[in-house]
């Protein structure tokens, strides 16, 4: 009977396997009401956005080809843009969103797990974020994440997922070919390709995995204080680097700084900056989903976590990414290889790398499944496993998943399946 | 005395060629004008409307017109938001609000005027004797902003919505078509007027730069 239950739970709810989701949502329904579009417009089934939403982050959340036409909440003026002719006599002009940008996340789930006490939960509610994002004008934007609510995460520095400004168009009339962003973000070495793209709640583990007894327990995709320099070059090219502190949430404990880098190159489709797209108008509820391309990356990071009172412990994290779209099918993998020095012994090396398959069989109607490894050549565990998950969105703004994670080796965890229900509002 | 038949005869004859002929040039007249209509493509025109004008009518002087065009100051924004004139024409400045204004031109106008604090119901006036852009601001109140363009003739047209134009009563001949917007660089083409017809112009978006 209890078993009867359990699937009947799976089947009318969905699924999925989530580690830490909510750290980079940016399906924020602020942006749907500024310009009055659907999701849809900018995502696939959310976070997993269209080369157009990608398009639309990369110019510091503006619709490629002339944002303001498609604003429809008229912004509270700081000053006419005339005032421009006046500078430096006055303040540079700017503006106001027209609404607070507020957005809310929301996110319930029920687990199953092999072998444990308590094999089934409710996990409801699992989180509850508020989302903010906007511009100030043209030429700088805004981004913020703050979890109002998640049992795993106890110090508010910890649910602070990101603040950042950005500041575009810093080459003049060149819209995203050098911004810079300063304020707690992903570095741009993980953010932005698959794993800000996947359709699964949780993380590929190249840019999840830590080691153990190294100089960090920091993944690739930590939040980072710090500033980062990125852009577009020729529509097709899009680049990445910066500075961070390196500890993640906490307090630097050093003057050395963390550094990473990341460059991409995109052959077809639509480029980094929107270039070739169609119009917000014409994308909505069409094939806005479709981005026949590929595009190739390589990205660093390098850290220093020294300070005066212990020996320096180096460590980077070195990998390339791949992806390829056509038609409905998205294929995607990236491989990372880590050293961490570890003093007094041995350096730590690593691995990972996954491979990952999706397909749009409706707009409403995704599916997944991927494959994953880490390595080490210490005594940390080896782990290899198979993700698999359906996405159902029931609208555009109210997402269902079962995602079904399965470790090849029974040592290696206990296998889960688990249910989302994802909002946005 | 009598007027001989053959008289008569001549001054009918005199009388019905001129009538004939005054007819005649009247009508021909009438028909040396015609219409230029078209349509801007840019999303731009939806918020902000674009004015569509001939550069230069070679030859001829235009008066300004005997009544002063108003740039009224009603519920802090300027009304009309552009407002097209011939150059000599005297503006007036109405404050229509409940608050003082303070009207200036920044650098860069083809005009520089600061009209100074003045109340409600206060009407300031400035007389604009140079061609091109004038931008109006406000200095209580920064959000404030329009624009006075001061053109050669009266022949121009502010878009709809749509970015459609029409403008009527254009002498027959070739002239540079232009047109001005807040948002757009300057953007011409050459356009054949003939009497009694209307010629169309399309500015496509791929032709339109931003500023």
């Amino acid at each position: 009977m209890k078993r009867t239950i359990f699937w009947m739970l799976i089947l009318t709810v969905s699924f999925s396997f989530v580690e830490f989701f909510p750290k980079d949502a940016e399906a924020i329904p602020t942006f749907a009401r500024k310009y009055q579009t659907s999701c849809s417009t900018c995502h696939i089934a959310m976070p997993k956005r269209n080369a157009f939403g990608d398009a639309f982050r990369r110019l510091g959340y503006r619709i490629p080809g002339g944002d303001e036409t498609y604003v429809k909440e008229k912004p509270v003026s700081l000053g006419a843009e005339a005032w421009k002719k006046m500078w430096p006599e006055t303040i540079w002009p700017g503006v106001l969103p027209a609404t607070v940008p507020i957005s809310f996340y929301g996110h319930q789930r029920f687990i199953w797990t092999e072998d444990a006490n308590a094999k089934t939960t409710f996990d409801a509610p699992h989180e509850l974020e508020m989302l903010i994002g906007g511009n100030w004008g043209e030429k700088i934007s805004f981004f913020g994440e703050w979890l109002l609510y998640e049992k795993a995460f106890a110090d508010d520095r910890d649910k602070l997922g990101d603040l950042f400004v950005q500041f575009n168009d810093l080459l003049g009339n060149r819209p995203g070919m050098l911004n810079l962003k300063f304020g707690k973000f992903e570095t741009g070495a993980s953010h932005g390709f698959k794993d800000d793209n996947r359709l699964t709640p949780s993380h590929p583990m190249p840019y999840d995995y830590t080691v153990t007894g190294g100089g960090t327990d920091k993944s690739l995709r930590t939040k980072q204080a710090g500033l980062e320099l990125n852009g577009i070059i020729k529509s097709w090219f899009e680049y990445a680097f910066g500075i961070v502190n390196g500890n993640g949430t906490t307090d630097d404990n050093n003057s050395d700084k963390d550094l990473f880098y990341r460059v991409a190159y995109k052959f077809g489709g639509m480029g980094f900056d929107g270039s070739g797209g169609e119009s917000p108008e014409q994308l909505v509820m069409k094939d806005n989903w479709r981005d026949d391309s590929i595009t190739v990356g390589t990205f660093g990071y390098f850290g220093y976590p020294s300070n005066k009172s212990t020996p320096d412990e180096n460590y980077r994290r070195l990998g390339v990414d791949l992806r390829f779209q056509y038609d409905r099918i998205d294929l995607g993998g990236a491989v990372v290889f880590g050293k961490d020095e570890v003093v007094g012994g041995k350096d730590i090396k690593s691995s990972s790398f996954f491979v990952d398959a999706q397909y749009l069989f409706y707009p409403w109607l995704l599916g997944n499944v991927r494959y994953e490894a880490k390595e080490f050549d210490s005594t940390q565990e080896d782990i290899n496993a198979v993700v698999a998950n359906v996405t159902i969105l029931q609208r555009a703004n109210l997402r269902w998943n079962v995602e079904y994670n399965h470790y090849i080796e029974d040592s290696d965890g206990n296998d889960t399946v688990k249910a989302n229900l994802m909002f946005a509002f | 005395m009598q007027i001989s038949r053959t008289a008569i005869y001549i001054v009918c004859w005199v009388i019905a060629l001129t009538f004939f002929a005054v007819t005649n040039s009247l009508s021909a007249f009438a028909d040396e004008s015609g219409t230029i209509k078209g349509v801007v493509e840019t999303p731009w025109v939806k918020r902000y409307e674009a004015l569509v004008y001939i550069e230069n009518v070679k030859g001829t002087e235009f008066p300004p017109p005997k009544e002063n065009p108003f740039m009224s100051q009603k519920s802090l924004v300027f009304k009309p938001y552009i407002l097209p004139i011939v150059k000599g024409t005297t503006v007036d400045f109405t404050n229509n609000d409940d608050v003082s204004h303070n009207i200036f031109s920044p650098p860069g106008s083809a005009k520089r005027f600061n009209l100074g604090i003045y109340g409600v119901g206060v009407t300031r006036t400035v007389t604009f004797d140079g061609l091109g852009e004038v931008t109006l601001l406000c200095n209580v109140h920064s959000e404030m902003s329009g624009f006075i363009i001061v053109l050669q003739n009266p022949y121009f047209a502010l878009t709809d919505k749509k970015g459609n134009f029409e403008i009527k009563n254009v002498p027959a001949g070739t002239y540079k078509l232009k047109i001005w917007h807040e948002k757009l660089k300057d953007a011409s083409q050459e356009v054949v007027v003939e009497a009694g017809k209307t010629a169309s112009v399309e500015f496509k978006k791929n032709e339109l730069k931003s500023r």
